[in-house]
């Protein structure tokens, strides 16, 4: 379980001080999948980085399971899904996603299989010792997925992870994910700007406010488990994603 | 290619019908045959040459490679020896060359520490820029998989500094030879430089004109050599621009 208490976080001095979170309180539950919702520039990455450990807090805490690890700690408490799919052109993708494996100190060998292994479920099937320009956007990130779902932490964070496609990709990879949660499940933390791709992972929607980064609005998404593609096209999903659009474009 | 051909015709022509002295202006048939006549003395001071090319560029390496990383690794080392490096590109090394032989004498160590001079400043540069270009995403990623500064280096920072090693490396490639030459004319017993000399001070000029080519020659192999160095190393490098 994941506690934000009143995090606090400012960048620069003087007059070039922005304030990039005030007070800002959320919570995720084992098993629950939580987005964070916001226009640009509202500070949802800082506080994904946060959490993630990548940096420090200024002020409040972070919990984790009760307990206060430092950011040191907690970086490597959570599978962290960054926006661009970080794919490098030196390895093949096999080895760019066993890579976060040999890190932790599995050998070579032994990561690379446990990696191949998941290939045709993540629909990399064949892929494994092309390079990376040679994936679709949409294979790169499903291999940028694979690559922290094989770490093996229960806790995933994931940073705009669809940001980056056109919008057909995008919606095939939305429901890519909701039917591979249903099936590895654990507990996430998703950061995006999209309304829809929110309702449709979700359990529950943090809507931000940017400067300084406040949390404005929470929106229970009590949509029934497990989600299928079609879980956003219901009447019900309309409902929640226009209320969520509203509430958006009231802060832009 | 026919450019260079048209060029020696004309310069052949001129020759022919000018009537100018061989001591001023060889044509370029009497250049290759007597240069051809003396290809076992040019070879064997080549082989010097190219044995004083190949310790220096490859001490130059090592040490280019050492310093690099340890500017990377440490900014206030980076801040005490950039303007250093910067600062010796300035002093003129035809000038320090001779200072080498004072201090260490005619035999092949000053040459080598010539070469390194000419080498050295565009290898250290060429990958310090690499390895300072990797950005915080890519950081980032590797330090929630818990990655050791070292691993940070082995996996991302040094791949990443490669394309930016191997342009500082092509350039260093092309101004290997000519600190080996600069050294040896400072002082020594053979070598390209003293066969160049040598012909000179006998008005050969059409060997001084052989001296020059194979010199050239050979700036160009050991160029070509690193790109296909290059080539074979970071093969990704050129899929992804083509891609």
């Amino acid at each position: 379980m994941l506690e934000v208490e009143s995090v606090s976080k400012a960048y620069g001095h003087g007059a070039e001080r922005v304030v990039a979170l005030a007070d800002v309180s959320l919570t995720v539950t084992e098993g629950e999948f939580v987005a964070l919702v916001g226009p640009s520039g509202c500070g949802k990455t800082t506080l994904l980085n946060l959490v993630a450990g990548l940096d420090g807090v200024d002020a409040g805490r972070i919990l984790v399971d009760g307990a206060t690890p430092s950011a040191s700690e907690r970086l490597t408490r959570f599978g962290y899904m960054p926006q661009q799919d970080m794919l490098f052109p030196w390895r093949t993708v096999l080895e760019n996603v066993s890579l976060g494996l040999e890190v932790l100190g599995v050998g070579k060998r032994e990561a690379r299989r446990r990696a191949a292994e998941l290939f045709p479920q993540f629909g990399l099937g064949g892929f494994e010792h092309r390079r990376p320009h040679e994936l679709s956007g949409g294979m790169k990130q499903r291999a940028s997925f694979l690559r922290t779902y094989l770490l093996g932490r229960p806790f995933l964070l994931l940073d705009e992870p669809f940001g980056a496609l056109d919008a057909i990709t995008r919606a095939q990879l939305q429901s890519w994910l909701a039917e591979t949660w249903n099936r590895i499940g654990g507990s996430a933390l998703l950061v995006t700007h999209d309304p829809h791709e929110a309702v449709a992972l979700s359990d529950r929607v943090y809507v931000m406010s940017p400067r300084p980064g406040r949390i404005t609005n929470v929106l229970e998404v009590d949509l029934p488990r497990p989600r299928t593609a079609r879980a956003a096209e219901t009447a019900a999903a309309h409902r929640l994603i226009d209320a969520l659009r509203r509430q958006t474009e009231a802060i832009e | 290619m026919a450019l260079m051909l048209l060029a020696l015709i004309v310069w052949q022509s001129y020759v022919w019908l000018s009537d100018i002295r061989p001591q001023v202006l060889p044509g370029p048939i009497r250049i290759a045959r007597e240069s051809l006549e003396s290809a076992d003395a040019i070879w064997n001071h080549s082989l010097v040459t190219m044995s004083e090319v190949g310790a220096g560029f490859s001490i130059s390496i090592i040490c280019a490679l050492t310093l690099g990383l340890l500017i990377d690794m440490s900014t206030p080392l980076r801040r005490a020896v950039y303007p250093l490096i910067i600062a010796s590109q300035t002093v003129p090394i035809p000038v320090v060359a001779p200072l080498m032989i004072i201090w260490f004498g005619y035999d092949m160590l000053p040459k080598i520490i010539v070469v390194g001079l000419f080498t050295f400043v565009p290898i250290v540069l060429g990958f310090a820029a690499g390895l300072a270009s990797t950005e915080r995403p890519p950081i980032n990623l590797m330090r929630t998989f818990g990655s050791s500064r070292w691993q940070m280096y082995r996996y991302v920072k040094i791949p990443a500094a490669l394309p930016d090693l191997f342009t500082g490396l092509r350039i260093a490639a092309i101004y290997a030879v000519l600190g080996a030459i600069f050294g040896e004319l400072a002082g020594a017993f053979d070598g390209l430089g003293i066969f160049l000399e040598q012909s000179r001070l006998s008005f050969r000029t059409d060997l001084v004109f052989g001296a020059i080519f194979v010199i050239a020659l050979l700036s160009y192999l050991l160029f070509l050599l690193v790109v296909l160095i290059e080539r074979r190393a970071i093969p990704w490098h050129f899929q992804q621009r083509e891609s």
